[in-house]
């Protein structure tokens, strides 16, 4: 994997904002994710120099974060809440649904896929919820598993389920989203 | 009377008019509070804030007021606020509509906060899965320093401080105070121990540093404009204030609902609000605040101590939405998060879900917690997937008070607390399953669920 010098630039851009460059450790790690989709030797010993650490730390938190891998992983990347309030709305079944819609089991990549079951997205009251690349996706009912595949694969022959880098403009309302919260 | 919505906090959550820019704040009065904030002695603020007698809003509900006053001022080094936006109790989704909708309430929050501590810098920690979140933090944030409200020369005065937005990657340890500390540090989220690392004295680099909820430092700009008193006279006197309570599970309109503390009963949100049990259901138990507090039956009955003295006996529906009242249950309000089971659920599955969730989250520092975890999700998964013993029962209750007052941090109450109320409260459940399993053979129960949760 190539280090551009782009690449470099934002590195230093992000540490500036922190009074010591260790703590630019989280942020500098997303963007490398974002680069390369994934870690490997390189690129660990890239954000460590930039880090000013030993490469062993930055493996220690590769290992202990689950947002960063070390494998690489499908252009549709698939999370579905497992967590209590959205098991409670038939997430278990929804994605075991979604697996056998995809041809994917649970916690592998396939093709264009990664399925993976994760802990709590933070949207309980909207259950049951299902985070696709950096897009969240709220009320999918596991009934209607394979006309959200469908609409998976409309949205990323559209580009529309393309992830946007973090340092991106805030995307609409939020996500795909139903419309503002009423309550 | 019917339980109603007071929206102080969520005042501008969606409403149709609303988005999240500058202007559209500044429109209904925001920033006015921190122009003048920024013209008062320090102390004065702190003052403020310890006589709103406010409770922090993260989920231990400590007095926010005496957190600041506990910060380290003669040590001569720099001070640092951190904004708490790790949402991430189960069951808890209120920070996040804040954050989505209304930023600039959050910023003007933290600004407030921060010059009344005499915060250098301020930070924002927040999860790895709100990525839309932090890129409208980011842009109001940019809004905000252009107009002077975030960076040198607030609003013309001396006091200079700039907010660094730093992403999480789905840890959920990192919503624990020190735990956060150590990944703003650079590093794994491995909470540390208090004493010496109580954040007020030892917080981020050894520095004094507060760590405040997102809910919290919404609040700091209404008690600096309209003064501690005033606040501590909103609801019950030892809780004031608004709780927003994010109620998810099965109830016919889940959501986000802020009522004044002590207004109204969990029977009347649940009932008037939230609309009841699903059709043809019954409630069965509800988890008050977050996956980590106790379980509540819905039959259960309570004695209540009133301010006067008097007791009453009460049942779950007739708990008043206050923490003390919910502590007088020996449970906790947490963060508020309510999360709802009716009579379809089985309890031992609804159990076995959490279980999993500690084993994964736990950071693994500490024995009792790493190991603890992982076995007390084994055991369940083996009841539940039909090879339980009767000896399992008491074996799941032993590992967790193992667990219990052993660890760093309060991950390892979190995840024995659900365990030792589920399985006491619900023990003729477990020995039903495991007796049912063994008459009917191994795999009884999987074809005898309507649906699985784990």
């Amino acid at each position: 994997m190539e280090i551009s010098a782009e690449l470099e630039k934002k590195c230093d851009e992000i540490i500036a904002r922190y009074p010591k460059k260790k703590s630019a450790a989280m942020m500098i790690m997303h963007l490398v994710q974002e680069t390369f989709g994934h870690f490997d030797d390189t690129t660990v010993r890239f954000a460590a120099e930039k880090l000013g650490v030993e490469p062993i730390e930055v493996y220690g938190m590769l290992s202990f974060y689950p947002m960063f891998s070390s494998e690489p992983r499908g252009r549709i990347h698939i999370k579905v809440c497992r967590t209590l309030s959205c098991a409670l709305a038939g997430s278990v079944k929804l994605g075991h649904e979604i697996s056998k819609k995809i041809n994917c089991p649970v916690g592998e990549t396939r093709g264009i896929y990664t399925l993976e079951f994760v802990e709590c997205l933070g949207n309980c009251a909207n259950a049951p919820n299902v985070q696709v690349n950096d897009k969240l996706f709220q009320n999918v009912a596991a009934e209607d598993a394979e006309k959200f595949v469908e609409k998976l694969s409309a949205l990323d022959a559209s580009g529309e389920l393309a992830p946007a880098p973090s340092s991106a403009k805030p995307q609409g309302a939020g996500d795909f989203e139903s419309p503002a919260y009423k309550g | 009377m019917p339980a109603k919505q007071d929206r102080i906090i969520y005042s501008h959550i969606g409403l149709e008019d609303w988005n999240a820019s500058i202007d559209k704040y500044m429109s209904d009065g925001g920033y006015r509070t921190l122009a003048e904030t920024v013209k008062r002695p320090c102390a004065d603020l702190c003052a403020e804030m310890e006589k709103s007698k406010l409770r922090g809003r993260g989920g231990a509900g400590f007095p926010a007021g005496m957190k600041w006053k506990f910060v380290d001022r003669k040590s001569g080094k720099p001070v640092y606020l951190i904004c708490n936006a790790d949402e991430s109790e189960p069951g808890t989704c209120k920070d996040r509509l804040i954050i989505y909708q209304d930023p600039h309430r959050l910023i003007e929050g933290i600004m407030c906060a921060a010059y009344a501590i005499g915060a250098v810098q301020a930070f924002i920690y927040i999860r790895g899965e709100y990525i839309n979140g932090y890129r409208i933090l980011e842009e109001a944030i940019a809004e905000a320093r252009a107009k002077n409200f975030v960076g040198n020369g607030i609003c013309g005065s001396s006091y200079s401080c700039d907010i660094t937005v730093c992403r999480g990657a789905g840890a959920y340890v990192c919503g624990e105070e020190t735990g956060l500390i150590s990944s703003l540090a650079g590093g794994r989220a491995y909470p540390r121990i208090k004493p010496p690392y109580f954040p007020a004295a030892m917080g981020l680099y050894d520095c004094p540093t507060v760590v405040n909820n997102v809910e919290t430092l919404c609040w700091v700009p209404i008690v600096f404009e309209k003064g501690g008193d005033y606040v501590s006279k909103i609801g019950s006197p030892l809780d004031p204030g608004t709780h927003i309570w994010g109620v998810s599970g099965q109830v016919q309109k889940p959501g986000r609902y802020e009522i004044i503390s002590g207004s109204c009963t969990l029977g009347e949100l649940l009932y008037d609000l939230c609309g009841g049990p699903l059709a043809g259901r019954r409630f069965k138990a509800i988890i008050p605040g977050g996956s980590s507090m106790k379980i509540l039956r819905w039959d259960e009955k309570f004695l209540l101590k009133s301010p006067d003295g008097s007791e009453r006996e009460i049942r779950t529906e007739d708990i008043p939405l206050d923490a003390q009242s919910f502590m007088q249950c020996g449970t906790a309000i947490g963060s508020c998060g309510i999360i709802v089971m009716d009579n379809t659920v089985d309890m031992v599955e609804a159990l076995a879900n959490l279980c999993q969730f500690y084993a994964h989250e736990s950071c693994g520092q500490c024995t009792p917690c790493r190991e603890g975890t992982m076995w007390m999700s084994r055991i369940i998964k083996r009841i539940c997937d039909g090879w339980g013993r009767e000896a399992d029962v008491e074996l799941l209750q032993s590992v967790a008070d193992t667990i219990c007052g052993k660890t760093i941090c309060a991950l390892g109450e979190g995840a024995a607390w659900p365990v030792q109320s589920n399985v006491a409260k619900f023990k003729d459940e477990y020995y039903e399953k495991i007796r049912r399993q063994q008459t009917v053979g191994g795999q009884a129960r999987v074809d005898n669920n309507a649906y699985r949760l784990i």
